[in-house]
This record gives C-alpha cells, sequence and structure tokens, in this order.
C-alpha cells in the first residue's frame, strides 16, 4: 500500500516553506505539510488525502525550538509527544505527550501536526485546551498570529503552525484525563481533561464529543466541590452548560470521576 | 531520490521513491525481512523499527525522511546483550506462538526497558496497545518484559 507519487520537498526555513506553499497555490498544484505523518501517512496511502508536493517540515529550523520562558513553555511545532514526554518527566507536560498514543507514535507524533490533524476528541487538543495553551500562526504574508487551541478550526490558506505556548500554570497543576470509546486505539467518543491547580482548588477543564461538542470552562472550589458530591445532576450539567443530549450526562458523570480523583490522591500517601 | 542513512550500523546510500516506507526499503530494498508488514496503516505494530533508539512505526516513516538517523532494525540487535536476554525471556515465558508480531515487540520492549522510565504491569499494558498479537493474550508477553526489566541494571 504506497500512497499516489508526489513530489517531495524539505525546506529549512519557514520562509522558504512559505513561499513553497504561495506558488504551489499559484500553479494550481496541491501542496501538504508533512510533519510526524502518523495522521497524514495512513490518509495518502487510502487515497483518502492526495498531494501532489509534499512539504517535510522536519529540516524546518523555526519549529524545532523548546524552551521555558517567564510567560511558559515555547514549544516548536515539530517536537514530539516523546519529547514532551522526556522534557517534562514528572509533570503534566509528560502526561500530554505520554496520553497521545502508543510508544511507536510518539516517537513521530509532533505537536503542531495533531492540531492541525485534529478531531474534536483528539487527546493534543484537550489536554493542551485544558492547560490554557495557544499557537502561533505564520500566514502567507509572514503575519504571526495568536490563537487559543480550541478556535482554530481552519488553517489560514497557505498558514503554518510555528509553536505552541502553554502557560507557566502547568508547572504546579495536575493533569487528569479520561476518554470514553469503543477500544484504546480507536477515536474516542467523549474525550475529557481536568488541569487541577491543588494550592488554589481551582481547575479547568476541556472535552470534546464525537457529535463536534468542544468546550472548555473553569472551575472554582466551590463547583469543585458540588461536582465531586453529585457529578451527573441536571444542576451542574445545566450549570457548566454541558452539551445537550445523551452526551451531557456522560461527560458529567466523567467530569466527576476526574475531580473525585484529585480527593483521593490527597488521601494517598 | 538519493538518500544517505545509516542502517544497522552500516553507511549506505539508496535510490528511493519519495513515497517509499521506511518499511518498504528495508524488506524489499535491503532484504531485511525480520521486520514485518501487518496493517501498514499504523495500527498493529508489527514494523516497529527503532530510530535513534526510539520505537518507531516503519510503515508511517518515509525512507526519505530516515537521513541522519540511526536506523536499526530486529536484525542490528543480533550483537545486543539486552535484546538476547528479551528473547530468552519470550521463550520461557512462551510469549509468541506465530512469531509474526513478535520483531515490532522485541524492539519495543528493549526501547522501554532501555528509557530508564519507571513501568509498573498496568503501564506495560497500556504501552503495548500499539502492538497487537492475536495468538498469546499478552500475559507471557507481559511476564517477559516485566522479567526482564527487573533483571536490568538502573541507569
Amino acid at each position: 500500500m504506497k500512497p499516489a507519487p508526489f513530489e517531495f520537498v524539505a525546506p529549512t526555513s519557514l520562509d522558504e516553506t512559505i513561499s513553497i506553499l504561495r506558488i504551489a497555490r499559484q500553479g494550481g498544484r496541491r501542496a501538504l505539510l508533512l510533519a510526524g505523518g502518523q495522521s497524514l501517512l495512513p490518509q495518502l496511502k487510502e487515497r483518502d488525502e492526495r498531494a501532489e508536493i509534499i512539504v517535510w517540515t522536519g529540516k524546518i529550523k523555526e519549529l524545532s525550538h523548546f524552551e521555558r520562558a517567564h510567560d511558559g513553555w515555547h514549544i516548536g511545532a515539530s517536537a514530539t509527544a516523546a519529547r514532551l514526554e522526556e522534557i517534562g518527566r514528572g509533570t503534566p507536560l509528560a502526561s500530554i505527550g505520554t496520553s497521545v498514543g502508543p510508544p511507536a507514535v510518539r516517537s513521530c507524533a509532533t505537536i503542531g501536526g495533531g492540531i492541525v490533524s485534529a478531531s474534536s476528541t483528539s487527546d493534543w487538543l484537550v489536554r493542551l485546551a485544558a492547560c490554557s495553551a495557544r499557537c502561533l500562526l505564520v500566514g502567507p504574508q509572514g503575519r504571526a498570529m495568536h490563537r487559543a487551541i480550541g478556535e482554530i478550526t481552519v488553517l489560514p490558506t497557505d498558514g503554518i503552525i510555528t509553536e505552541i505556548v502553554i502557560p507557566p500554570q502547568i508547572d504546579d497543576a495536575e493533569l487528569y484525563v479520561d476518554r470514553v470509546g469503543s477500544s484504546r486505539n480507536a477515536v474516542p467518543d467523549i474525550n475529557i481533561a481536568l488541569l487541577f491547580r491543588r494550592k488554589l482548588r481551582r481547575g479547568k477543564v476541556a472535552f470534546g464529543t464525537s457529535g463536534g461538542s468542544f468546550a472548555t470552562f473553569d472551575l472554582d472550589g466551590a463547583q469543585l466541590d458540588h461536582i465531586a458530591r453529585q457529578s451527573a445532576s441536571p444542576t451542574i450539567v445545566a450549570a457548566l452548560r454541558l452539551p445537550s443530549g445523551d452526551d451531557a450526562g456522560l461527560v458529567a458523570a466523567l467530569l466527576g470521576d476526574l475531580v473525585r480523583a484529585t480527593r483521593d490522591r490527597e488521601v494517598l500517601p | 531520490m538519493k538518500s544517505a542513512l545509516v542502517i544497522n550500523g552500516t553507511s549506505l546510500t539508496v535510490d528511493v521513491e519519495a513515497r517509499m516506507s521506511l518499511a518498504d526499503l528495508v524488506r524489499d530494498e535491503l532484504g531485511l525481512t525480520g521486520t514485518k508488514l501487518g496493517c501498514e496503516s499504523g495500527s498493529c505494530g508489527s514494523c516497529v523499527v527503532s530510530l535513534d533508539g526510539r520505537p518507531t512505526l516503519s510503515c508511517l516513516q518515509l525512507a526519505v525522511c530516515c537521513e541522519g538517523l540511526r536506523i536499526t532494525t530486529i536484525e542490528g540487535f543480533s550483537d545486543d546483550s539486552l535484546m538476547h536476554r528479551i528473547k530468552a525471556a519470550f521463550h520461557s515465558e512462551h510469549a509468541l506462538q506465530c512469531g509474526f508480531c513478535t520483531p515490532g515487540l522485541l524492539v519495543l520492549a528493549h526501547a522501554l526497558i532501555t528509557s530508564g522510565r519507571d513501568f509498573d504491569e498496568r503501564t506495560l499494558r497500556e504501552e503495548l496497545r500499539g502492538n497487537l498479537c492475536r495468538c498469546t493474550g499478552y500475559v507471557g508477553i507481559i511476564r517477559a518484559i516485566m522479567n526482564c526489566r527487573s533483571a536490568q541494571p538502573s541507569p
């Protein structure tokens, strides 16, 4: 099973990449960015996606940084899940990486590619949104713009994600995640993450459903207490504006489990 | 396209089509058929090889993207003492039957043990979810890897 033939280019700078994408578009040729390939290559093989030009991002120097600054972690779009795991060992940063898939996927799956190819129930999307991450996009004229993770539905034409910024609160927080689906490897029906800041007794939740719902919301201590006591109550579902229909009860129940897990940790040695 | 690669410690320049996967290169062009091809879409883990010490699905890796990386297939571990111990443990714990998934599992097990990450049986089950075995039911595989991990000196 091979993809249809394509021209392969490996630019080394952002300017060069944007120029290749622009020239391809002007010439009516379909060019696609290839990062880790864990989503795109199966699509190309199955002929669900087609490309006349594949632009590999692996050599673009502006996408490979991984730095801790005053406003949080600045992670180049080419960083793999394995790299997050390695650099953030013992922190929620690592659990973002670990949760993305099995080890052989994590070695190649990139944070930028994960966002571009994300569905509303993607592990990358839900976990990064719970961490209030935002990403930097560079458009065809080289104009940079910030977007919150979860707000990106359509990338600008010829645009490219260059970095993801995760705010510093992740350093003293705990990340709790859960997903419901037919199997561990399948796309989940519901994916949910809670970033819990124990000292402040505050939480941020992000969830996505296969029906296309995606939302984030903040929880204060009183709300967390309430959820821990009766997660699936209609009052909470209404108060949190969870999606209507059957998913609402399930999202609320999963959220209840996550909040209770934060309590469980308190009593563990 | 000409690509300069290092496979099992040997540097070579190969002429490959841009669309050729690493799995097709090692099997069809280089005759390294220890790497198996199952689903060809990243779901079964039969094709796992090591790229710079990390387990990688060779069916979802273009050969042209591997320049400058150390590619190690199951054949490249023939002198590796840890791999010998893992193989022996697979044998003694009955961790294989038809053997099709075994090369991918061995390369993955080697990477997990050498990563220095602490893992228990529950974590190992999670980590094995990308490698399908339709014969054994995983019990022997898990026991074999846990035995090798326990015997491995701390990094």
